[in-house]
C-alpha cells in the first residue's frame, strides 16, 4: 500500500470516523433533533474539507514560494463557485489533491510568465470573454450530490455569476489605473477564473472526472 | 459554560450549512450529499 492510499483511503475513513465521533459528542452534550444532526452533519462535512482543501493548498504554496499566487487564485475560485458551481472529485481527499495540484501548478505558471502589459490584458481579456461565454452556456453547473432544479435559483446563480466575472475584470482594470503598474496577482487571479469557468464546461467535467480516476489509480497502486 | 460553547459552535456550522446550500456548490471542497432538510432552499 502506497503512501497515497494511506492518505486518501485510510485518511478518508479516519474523516468519516472524525466527523461521527463530534456528532455522538455533541448528542452526548446537547439536545439535538433530526433534522439539527442532518444539518450539522453537513456543516461539518463542508468545514473540514474546506479547512483540509486551503490547508493542503496553501502549504504547498508556501514550500513553492507562491502562496500569494494561491491564496487570490482560492479566494477568486471560492467566490465563483459558489455561484457558478463545478465538478467536483468523487471524495474529500481527491478535491483537495487536485485542488492543490491544479491551483498550485497555475499559480507557478503565473510567477513564471513574464510581467508585460501585452502578457497580462492579452490573458485577462481573454479569460473574461472565455468565461463571459462559459457562464452563458453552463453556469450554474450543479453536482448529482447537490443539484440545482428552481428556475428562479438557476438565474439568480447565474446572473450573479456575471457579476463577479465583470467585477474581477473592472477590479484588474481599476487596479491599473489608480495604481499605474502591473501585479502577478492580475495573471494568478486570471488563472482562478479560468479554472473556475473551465471546471463549468462539459469538457471541464470530463477532465476533473479523468484527475479524479487518476488520483484513485494512484491510491490502489 | 461547555454547552455554551457547543450551541455558539452548532450555530456556526449551520450557517455554514445553509450558506452553502444556497450557494451553486461547496466552494473549494468537497460536495457533499446535501441533506433532505436543506433541499427546499
Amino acid at each position: 500500500m502506497g503512501v497515497m492510499s494511506y492518505l486518501g483511503e485510510k485518511g478518508e475513513l479516519k474523516m468519516g470516523n472524525y466527523i461521527e465521533k463530534i456528532l455522538s459528542f455533541y448528542q452526548h452534550n446537547v439536545e439535538i433533533d433530526k433534522d439539527q444532526d442532518a444539518i450539522l452533519r453537513y456543516g461539518l462535512y463542508i468545514f473540514i474539507s474546506g479547512m483540509m482543501s486551503y490547508a493542503m493548498t496553501l502549504i504547498v504554496g508556501y514550500i513553492l514560494g507562491i502562496l500569494g499566487n494561491v491564496f487570490m487564485m482560492m479566494v477568486i475560485v471560492s467566490i465563483l463557485r459558489s455561484a457558478s458551481g463545478g465538478a467536483h472529485c468523487e471524495s474529500m481527499f481527491n478535491c483537495a489533491l487536485f485542488g492543490t495540484v491544479v491551483t498550485n501548478g497555475l499559480g507557478w505558471i503565473a510567477q513564471e510568465l513574464p510581467l508585460t502589459g501585452k502578457v497580462v490584458f492579452s490573458i485577462c481579456s481573454i479569460v473574461f470573454l472565455f468565461g463571459i461565454w462559459a457562464i452563458g452556456k453552463y453556469a450554474p453547473a450543479d453536482t448529482p450530490q447537490k443539484p440545482i432544479t428552481s428556475t428562479e435559483k438557476k438565474y439568480k446563480l447565474k446572473r450573479k455569476s456575471f457579476i463577479y466575472i465583470v467585477l474581477w475584470y473592472m477590479g484588474v482594470g481599476m487596479y491599473f489605473v489608480i495604481f499605474q503598474r502591473l501585479h502577478v496577482f492580475m495573471i494568478a487571479t486570471a488563472f482562478g477564473v479560468f479554472t473556475q469557468c473551465f471546471s463549468i464546461t462539459q469538457l471541464g467535467y470530463k477532465i476533473w472526472a479523468g484527475g479524479d480516476y487518476l488520483i484513485e489509480k494512484l491510491r490502489f497502486h | 459554560m461547555k454547552a455554551k460553547l457547543l450551541k455558539i459552535s452548532i450555530a456556526v456550522f449551520t450557517f455554514l450549512a445553509f450558506t452553502s446550500a444556497v450557494s451553486a456548490c461547496s466552494t473549494v471542497s468537497y460536495q457533499p450529499e446535501l441533506p433532505e432538510q436543506l433541499k427546499e432552499m
